[in-house]
């Protein structure tokens, strides 16, 4: 037999089904597994129908596509998250050890042959389960006649982007790692290190920068994150009938341009990871970076995280807690912190790159370089370069401002309605700006300050006419000296407060919230309990809801709600006498209504609510006159307090 | 023909080929010799188009074999740590190649069951290593290579099977022309087969010729001198190893056995005799010129 009879040319070609086939049955407890665990779902479904008494009627195609959809988009990304680093790492498993590195890529098949075989096996792989899955669904479905075209086609283009996305980003880590252990870590790097690195730089600049919020303020790099993006963007929308019944109106899937964005990320990852396949070296089997270019990389990267991290950790364990006094952070301890952690960081990197532990000899460089690095992301993180610290909205930027403070909430006040309450908050903000070396260093000496100085906790939130939100939180120190003080924040907090539009407001739920029900909660009611709910008291009725509701707000327009005194705690504030209003929402935008409550403290000349309570027997008329004359004694004893030493009681 | 020219290697600041050069004429059995850490394995690599060279070309019918699939058919290799997939058995394997390698013959295939007798649907890992050898031959034999690459092919074979896969081999190169290139470390079977050999030392070829010209070049001389008058012999005479029993001299020298004994003839020994060197002192020899020789140490 000659060559030239024997032989034929092999053509190359983008697929080899043989690898395709190997790979698929190599890896079957795999994919066979997830089919296994996804075909329960379909199964519950189907026994879940059978024991219903309903008739088939009642399912709705929206009930199908209600069910496809809630799984989609609660289970479909973490699932798949999680499965794909699986998929990435059998079919790219070859490429972390050299002897199948070497029968790989010594088969008559060029790199892209390779890559397109091993890429959509593993692909295959990933979309079996799901294949499974939803094939029976569809069969339970059509059984019960409530089978959704549209809802199914949807759902199979969400998984499909959803597996392309992370199978694509899991192929990416692949190629840049030879190391079987190292591609797990870096594909949890990929999906959450830029949300992680913001969440440590803005946390590490709060300890500077005051007022700033460290989980507010990120956001910025939050689309690097894909798993918290699609969660926080891509959610069912339900709607359903308004009239107590419940019943499904329609159902559709919001944000899934978000999840077709990222499916092109992941499109584009694959590509990359191919480009990479080309010119990966076939030695780097074994190395936990596959690139020359990628060391210095994952050594000063390695440092970072260290830094922020372990070096974030001591700071707080060794500083904060020992020797830190006041507000602000301190700069050397910071850096002393930060550049121990990054060190650390830098050798444990170079040790795994080496391959070895005698990494110390002539890194004298790289310990320079990770000093420099914590020289400069203390600076970063201290001087306020953006300018987030003194940052104050201007009014035409303001759309509605809230405030919360000591956790009750007051607002949100908006600029088409209550411009001047926006501008009263608005100079409250700058006047804590300004006043902000006095924030930062002011600690009550006890001794003296005791009963003078009171914390407030103070949150405001801006809703920006550009759509985004601005929040500033500040552990205020509040003293009568300055209460007087025309100017300063604890002046001007009070001035808000004594605001008639506030005080009105302040008893009132939200715009476009729905009032469910209001707690009473009494400590002078001694023929009822010290709590009782509106609802309840009226069997169910939201009759008495309404009618103590509407006395409050009768109250708040005859001016009877007092203005809150800032300097008095709770606790102490008209005894233990208040109302808890209960109410759903607005609807968001994906339809849910979400509950919520407000405080309401009574006071004597808030007597349109007290005459409703007594009518409606929720407290005595005796009760109430014992409250008021308790009250008005603890508020003598106060001022006679305040009057002989200067200071105020706190009981 | 296999080529290889000028090819560099390093990895991570290790230069494993320093500009080999490597001519494998077709048909030819080529033995790549060289001691441990030479680059042979490297070579080898590159042949089979695993590693990418730095510099150089590496060339298979005078086309680059990185990266062509057309060419990596052709060629077919066992490397010293032969990989088959962790549950795979013979058959399972057989599917595989037989998916790649466009000339893979059944036939033969079916033909060396008989010749290898291994079980096909044990999974190769539970085989001892002298039978993963052997299964390795048979795969590779099968997809009918016009080039085969060995690295230490017979290495944990017991001597009736290195017989046997020599032959085949050796059959294969007689019948269909089939180019081999062996690394081995046994040079006492490479002198039975090879008709050319390439000396490696630090990723480089020192030596490339036939075995033929090879032996023909070096001789080893038997002398015995007249007592105290043992001369000092010229530069000339490219002497690459002297040693004495008493007064009986041995000398390891470059060129003709005719031409040699012609010239230490005019020195007038008691007796002289040329003799000729196995592949291994021709190997130990050459390389000791590299400070390859044999450390005399007393532990």
């Amino acid at each position: 037999m000659s060559w030239e009879v024997s032989i034929m040319p092999s053509k190359s070609s983008f697929f080899n089904k043989t690898l395709f086939r190997k790979n698929l049955s190599r890896f079957w407890p795999l994919w066979g597994g997830l089919s296994l665990v996804g075909a329960m779902f379909p199964l519950y479904m189907a026994l879940f129908l059978m024991q219903v008494q309903r008739p088939a009627e009642d399912f709705s195609d929206g009930f199908f596509a209600e069910v496809l959809y809630t799984v989609a988009t609660a289970t479909v990304p973490a699932i798949t998250c999680i499965y794909a680093i699986f998929c990435a790492m059998a079919v790219w498993g070859y490429l972390n050890n050299a002897r199948s590195t070497g029968m790989m890529h010594a088969l008559p098949a060029d790199r892209t042959c390779l890559f397109v075989t091993n890429a959509l096996s593993g692909l295959a792989m990933a979309l079996i389960p799901y294949a499974v899955t939803g094939g029976l669904m569809c069969l339970v479905a059509l059984g019960w006649g409530f089978f959704d075209l549209v809802a199914v086609v949807n759902t199979v283009v969400t998984v499909l982007m959803i597996t392309l996305l992370f199978f694509g980003m899991a192929t990416l880590c692949a190629m840049l790692t030879g190391h079987t252990f190292a591609l797990p870590v870096f594909y949890l790097l990929a999906n959450f290190l830029a949300y992680f690195l913001e969440m440590m730089t803005t946390g590490l600049a709060c300890e500077f920068l005051l007022g700033v919020r460290s989980n507010r303020e990120t956001g910025y790099l939050g689309f690097l994150s894909p798993v918290v993006q699609i969660y926080s963007s891509f959610r069912p929308h339900i709607e359903r009938a308004q009239d107590g019944s419940g019943t499904l109106i329609s159902c559709r899937l919001a944000g899934l341009w978000v999840v077709a964005l990222y499916a092109l990320a992941g499109a584009a990852m694959l590509a990359l990871a191919w480009f990479l396949y080309q010119k990966r070296h076939s030695e780097s089997a074994g190395d936990v970076v596959a690139f020359q270019w990628l060391r210095p990389v994952f050594r000063y990267g390695s440092a970072l995280l260290g830094g922020l991290t372990v070096g974030r950790l001591l700071f707080e364990v060794f500083w904060e807690t020992l020797f830190q006094r006041g507000y602000s952070g301190d700069r050397i301890p910071l850096w002393v912190c930060l550049f121990l952690g990054g060190l650390l960081g830098y050798y444990i990197a170079s040790m795994l790159l080496e391959k070895s532990l005698r990494v110390f000899r002539r890194s004298w460089r790289g310990a320079l370089l990770v000093a420099a690095g914590a020289a400069a992301v203390c600076l970063l993180v201290s001087v306020d370069v953006f300018g987030l610290e003194r940052k104050v909205p201007a009014l035409e930027d303001i759309e509605s401002v809230a405030i919360t403070d000591r956790g009750v909430g007051s607002g949100p006040y908006t600029m088409e309605e209550q411009p001047e309450i926006v501008e009263k908050l608005r100079q409250f903000h700058q006047s804590i700006v300004d006043d902000r070396d006095y924030v930062r260093t002011y600690v009550p000496d006890w001794e003296y300050d005791e009963g003078k100085a009171f914390s407030h906790f103070v949150r405001l939130t801006y809703y920006l006419t550009d759509g985004s939100t601005l929040e500033r939180d500040y552990d205020l120190w509040l003293t009568r000296e300055r209460l007087d003080t025309p100017g300063t924040y604890d002046n001007l907090l009070s001035e808000f407060y004594k605001d008639p539009v506030v005080r009105a407001r302040d008893v009132q739920i939200p715009d476009g919230a729905e009032l469910d029900s209001i707690d009473v909660y009494c400590d002078y009611a001694e023929s009822s309990d010290y709590y009782v709910n509106s609802a309840d008291h009226a069997e169910g009725d939201n009759r008495e809801t309404r009618q103590i509701y509407a006395a409050l707000q009768k109250d708040a327009q005859e001016g009877n709600v007092p203005a809150k005194d800032i300097l008095k705690t709770y606790s102490s504030w008209r005894g233990s006498f208040y109302l808890q209003l209960n109410y759903f929402s607005s609807p968001a935008e994906n339809g849910v209504r979400y509950g919520g409550s407000k405080d309401i403290y009574l006071a004597p000349s808030m007597t349109n609510t007290i005459d409703a309570l007594v009518e409606l027997g929720y407290v005595a008329r005796a009760e109430i006159e014992q409250w008021e004359q308790d009250l008005a004694e603890a508020e003598s004893e106060q001022e006679e307090a305040v009057r002989s030493e200067g200071n105020t009681v706190i009981p | 023909m296999i080529e290889m020219k000028n090819v560099v290697k390093t990895f991570d600041g290790f230069t494993a080929l320093d500009g080999a050069c490597v001519s494998v004429p077709d048909g030819g059995v080529y033995g790549l010799v060289g001691p441990n850490g030479a680059g042979k394995s490297t070579i080898i690599r590159h042949l089979t188009g695993i590693y990418r060279p730095d510099s150089g070309e590496v060339l298979v019918e005078g086309a680059p074999v990185y990266e062509n699939p057309e060419k990596k058919a052709l060629i077919a290799a066992i490397p010293d740590d032969w990989y088959y997939f962790p549950s795979a058995t013979i058959a399972d394997m057989m599917k595989f190649y037989r998916g790649f390698y466009p000339a893979f013959d059944m036939a033969r295939y079916e033909k060396f069951r008989e010749v290898f007798s291994l079980p096909e649907k044990t999974p190769i890992r539970r085989m001892s290593k002298g039978m993963q050898k052997q299964a390795a031959f048979w795969l590779t034999m099968s997809c009918r290579p016009r080039y085969l690459v060995l690295d230490e092919p017979v290495d944990g074979l017991d001597p009736v099977m290195r017989r046997q896969v020599w032959s085949l081999m050796m059959s294969d190169v007689s019948e269909y022309g089939t180019t081999v290139l062996v690394s081995s470390h046994n040079l006492r079977e490479l002198e039975d087969v090879c008709d050319h050999v390439g000396i490696m030392s630090k990723g480089k070829i020192l030596l490339e010729r036939s075995l033929s010209d090879l032996q023909e070049n070096i001789v080893k001389l038997q002398a015995v001198w007249k007592p105290g008058e043992t001369p000092v012999l010229p530069r000339e005479l490219a002497v690459l190893h002297t040693s004495n029993v008493g007064r009986v001299y041995t000398y390891i020298v470059r060129g003709t056995a005719a031409a040699v004994t012609e010239r230490m003839g005019q020195f007038q020994p008691l007796m002289l005799e040329a003799l000729p060197l196995s592949l291994e002192e021709i190997f130990i020899y050459e390389l000791g010129g590299e400070h390859y020789a044999v450390k005399e140490l007393l532990l």
